[in-house]
């Protein structure tokens, strides 16, 4: 009988809760039982016999004992239907406009109306419903009766849950009662005997509500035999109902009837035109649904122990009320999401604050620890500024000088190095007759050697360089022409003077290379040796009788190797 | 709505709205508290480390700097006493010129100072620290003897303040009309004939003022 949102509210609606702080009002025909829940226990009850000054007056005393308790009230009236239909397939909103259409055709005005989808066919009519939908129209009159019970709970301050229909609520009672499992039911009957209603039948097939009996109470002084007579000759009239309704004998039906002892014990089944019957005292009922049944044993009519078997429950099945009750219900849930944001504000808020505060602690741990790190360097700072000032010399003006002439000294070579070993190797018998160094003339060369000693600077001259070589000289060669004087007269001789004299250099200018470039002889293989002997001539010597020279190439020094 | 499902809403409204008010009046106070506090410790952190960088930096510099300084004390030393940034005196840099020639009995000696030259440092002058002066200097020396010649050149790196790069030149024997041949007195004992030399030097000088100063 339900829709998918319907299953899923009556999934959570078993979910069974304390009853907490409630007031649950059974509305009948024959008046209404109020019954007060605190802390799980029945705290109160009363039972109105009609919505008059006094009734009304009885009530709003009863609901003011507990202001915060949650009304909800369980309709039980005589004047509820239940109507089969069809209705094709739609899309939600022609549905939508198709199913208004037929609420208000079917039910008169000041009717509140509703219809759930039930899962079997329709059982009133003939037809299959081919590629339909079966609903179960559910229509509630609000006349006067009602409207007055509801205008005094809303006139009252108690916060107000809703409204519910007993049959459709019964739905859930059926299968705490029932011994068939829900998977093999077929027909169940659950009658409820209520202070408030009188006999309610409530009949379902394969768990879908078919269709609910009010029989009214009797008078007090009835006598058992004939109250059980009209049980019984009321649930005969519900069976010839059900066999227009497609119940045959072979079907199977269980039939639980809720009532005292002494009308329990006399039913007859057989009367009743059924196999079996089962009756159930109120208490075993309640106990049945998993409440108490002690506080019950002395109860004859079942509203108490529906009321609390209510009050525990989640949600309503199916929530039909008039627009005064759905405003009062709306009312006094809106506190709710806010009191839920509040909530939600403060937790999120203080775990978002509890995280900055950890960030908090965090970084304050980590700024004393960067202050005591800047007391640290600055101490390092002063005690290097100390050993500076010890020291007496500018660091800038240092570096710049020592700079400068590390980069002077790279961009042009110093011959005045070679030029004196040269000097110092030379011996006595030995004459420079030519020396040529570096690049003759004047004027331009000067411009650039400032300029390539500045270049190669570079841009921060006043910084520290590492690697720095001060007294390095760039690379450059010198050519020097060296006349032997008085040259012994053979000629391996005065080659030996040369090549003692390119030892010398060698020693004394290591980081240099020298070469003989141009020996006083031409010894070579491919080279011109002329030479003469005899009487006119000393041997070895040639006969243009030239002074005796060789030519030295000096150049360095490499790698700085001074 | 009616009136009185006006004020009821309005009355179950009041408390949670209120608390909800109250709620937000809180956390939003310790929201605005805890993130003003911690913006101004990161904003002093944030200075901290930023100090304690520059700090590193400078101590770093400074112990370079140290190091610079003992790796070449040796060097510095030299250049001091050299007279690295001197002023250039040509007037007294010529007398001294002669006074060397005088000493080691050159038979000439003539010298030509010309207009000094100056590279701004660093290259790129943005801001400029010194200035590298050379002063072009040509020597013509004729001379008996060779070694009198390479012994001038010694003291002529000596006798001025700041460096004497000798950049080049060239030394030649020359037998002038009125003295002996090469070839008929060249003997070990005897001086050789006229040394002739021309060299081409550049006296440098770190100019630490970025000015002219009293060159003369």
């Amino acid at each position: 009988m339900l829709n998918p949102l319907s299953h899923a509210r009556s999934w959570r609606g078993m979910m069974r809760r304390t009853t907490g702080r409630r007031i649950v009002g059974v509305l009948g025909s024959d008046g209404a039982i109020f019954v007060r829940f605190n802390k799980g226990k029945l705290a109160d009850r009363i039972f109105v016999a009609a919505p008059d000054s006094e009734g009304v007056a009885a009530l709003r005393a009863f609901l003011s004992q507990d202001r915060k308790a949650r009304v909800s009230l369980l309709v039980d009236v005589l004047e509820q239907h239940y109507r089969e239909a069809h209705l094709p397939r739609l899309n939600p909103w022609d549905r939508r406009q198709v199913l208004g259409r037929k609420l208000r055709q079917t039910f008169d005005t000041g009717t509140v109306s509703t219809a759930v989808q039930v899962s079997r066919r329709a059982l009133s009519t003939d037809t299959e419903g081919q590629g339909q939908n079966t609903l179960l129209l559910i229509g509630l009159p609000v006349d006067r009766e009602l409207r007055a019970w509801s205008e005094a709970v809303l006139a009252a301050r108690n916060p107000v849950e809703g409204m519910g229909l007993l049959p459709v609520e019964a739905h859930r009672l059926v299968r705490a009662v029932a011994t068939t499992g829900a998977a093999h039911a077929v027909w169940e009957v659950l009658i409820l005997r209520h202070r408030a209603s009188g006999y309610r039948q409530i009949v379902f097939y394969n768990g879908d509500l078919v269709f609910t009996r009010l029989t009214p109470n009797m008078e007090a002084e009835t006598p058992l035999e004939e109250e059980v007579d009209t049980v019984e000759s009321e649930f005969r009239s519900t069976m010839s109902y059900l066999r227009r309704l497609s119940f045959t004998d072979a079907d199977e039906i269980e039939v639980t009837l809720v009532v005292p002892s002494d009308i329990g014990e006399n039913l007859s089944a057989r009367r009743m035109r059924v196999r079996e019957v089962s009756t159930l005292t109120p208490a075993k009922f309640a106990e049945r649904l998993g409440l108490s049944g002690e506080r019950y044993g002395d109860d004859n009519f079942c509203d108490t122990v529906i009321a609390e078997w209510f009050a525990r429950q989640r949600w309503s099945q199916l929530s039909l009320e008039p627009p005064t009750v759905r405003r009062a219900r709306i009312i006094s849930f809106a506190p709710k999401p806010i009191g839920a944001v509040a909530a939600a504000t403060l937790v999120a808020g203080t775990i978002y604050n509890g995280t900055l505060f950890l960030r908090l602690q965090d970084r304050t741990a980590a700024l004393r620890e960067a202050a005591a790190e800047h007391q640290r360097r600055q101490r390092q700072l002063g005690a290097m500024r100390d050993k500076l000032a010890a020291k007496n010399i500018d660091v800038e003006k240092f570096a710049l000088s020592v700079r400068a002439r590390s980069a002077m000294a790279s961009a042009s070579p110093l011959y005045a190095r070679s030029v004196k070993g040269l000097a110092n190797a030379l011996p006595e018998n030995m004459i420079v007759t030519r020396l040529q160094l570096g690049r003759t003339g004047t004027g331009s060369g000067q411009t650039a050697l400032v300029v390539r000693a500045r270049n190669a600077i570079g841009d921060d001259p006043a910084t520290p360089q590492e690697n720095l070589s001060v007294m390095g000289a760039a690379a450059g060669t010198i050519k020097a022409t060296v006349r032997l004087l008085n040259p012994p007269a053979d000629r391996p001789a005065m080659m030996s003077q040369y090549r003692q004299l390119t030892a010398r250099l060698e020693r004394r200018l290591r980081a240099y290379q020298v070469r003989l470039s141009s020996s006083p002889f031409q010894t070579g293989k491919d080279a011109k040796l002329a030479g003469a002997a005899g009487a006119s001539a000393a041997n070895g010597t040639d006969q243009s009788d030239k002074p005796v020279t060789g030519t030295f190439t000096i150049s360095g020094p490499h790698d700085d190797a001074e | 709505m009616t009136r009185n499902e006006l004020v009821n809403l309005v009355r179950r409204l009041a408390v949670p709205s209120g608390v909800l008010a109250i709620v937000l009046v809180v956390v939003g106070v310790a929201t605005s508290m805890l993130y003003s506090r911690l913006g101004a410790i990161n904003e002093r952190l944030s200075d901290l480390e930023r100090r304690n960088a520059q700090a590193i930096r400078t101590t770093q510099r400074l112990s370079d700097g140290l190091d610079f300084i003992r790796a070449h004390l040796g060097a510095y030393e030299d250049l001091r006493q050299a007279q690295f940034t001197a002023p250039h005196d040509r007037l007294a840099a010529g007398e001294r010129i002669e006074n060397i020639a005088s000493r080691l009995s050159l038979a000439s000696v003539r010298y030509t100072f010309r207009a000094k030259t100056a590279a701004v440092i660093p290259a790129k002058a943005d801001d400029p620290k010194a200035k590298l002066e050379a002063t072009p200097l040509t020597v013509k020396i004729q001379s008996a003897f060779d070694r009198r010649i390479f012994r001038f050149i010694d003291a002529l790196g000596d006798a001025l303040p700041g460096y004497v790069v000798l950049k080049g030149g060239s030394m030649s024997r020359a037998a002038s009309p009125g003295l002996p041949k090469l070839d008929e007195t060249a003997t070990a004992a005897s001086p050789p004939s006229i040394v002739k030399a021309e060299l081409q030097l550049a006296w440098v000088r770190l100019n630490p003022s970025l000015g002219e100063d009293g060159d003369a």
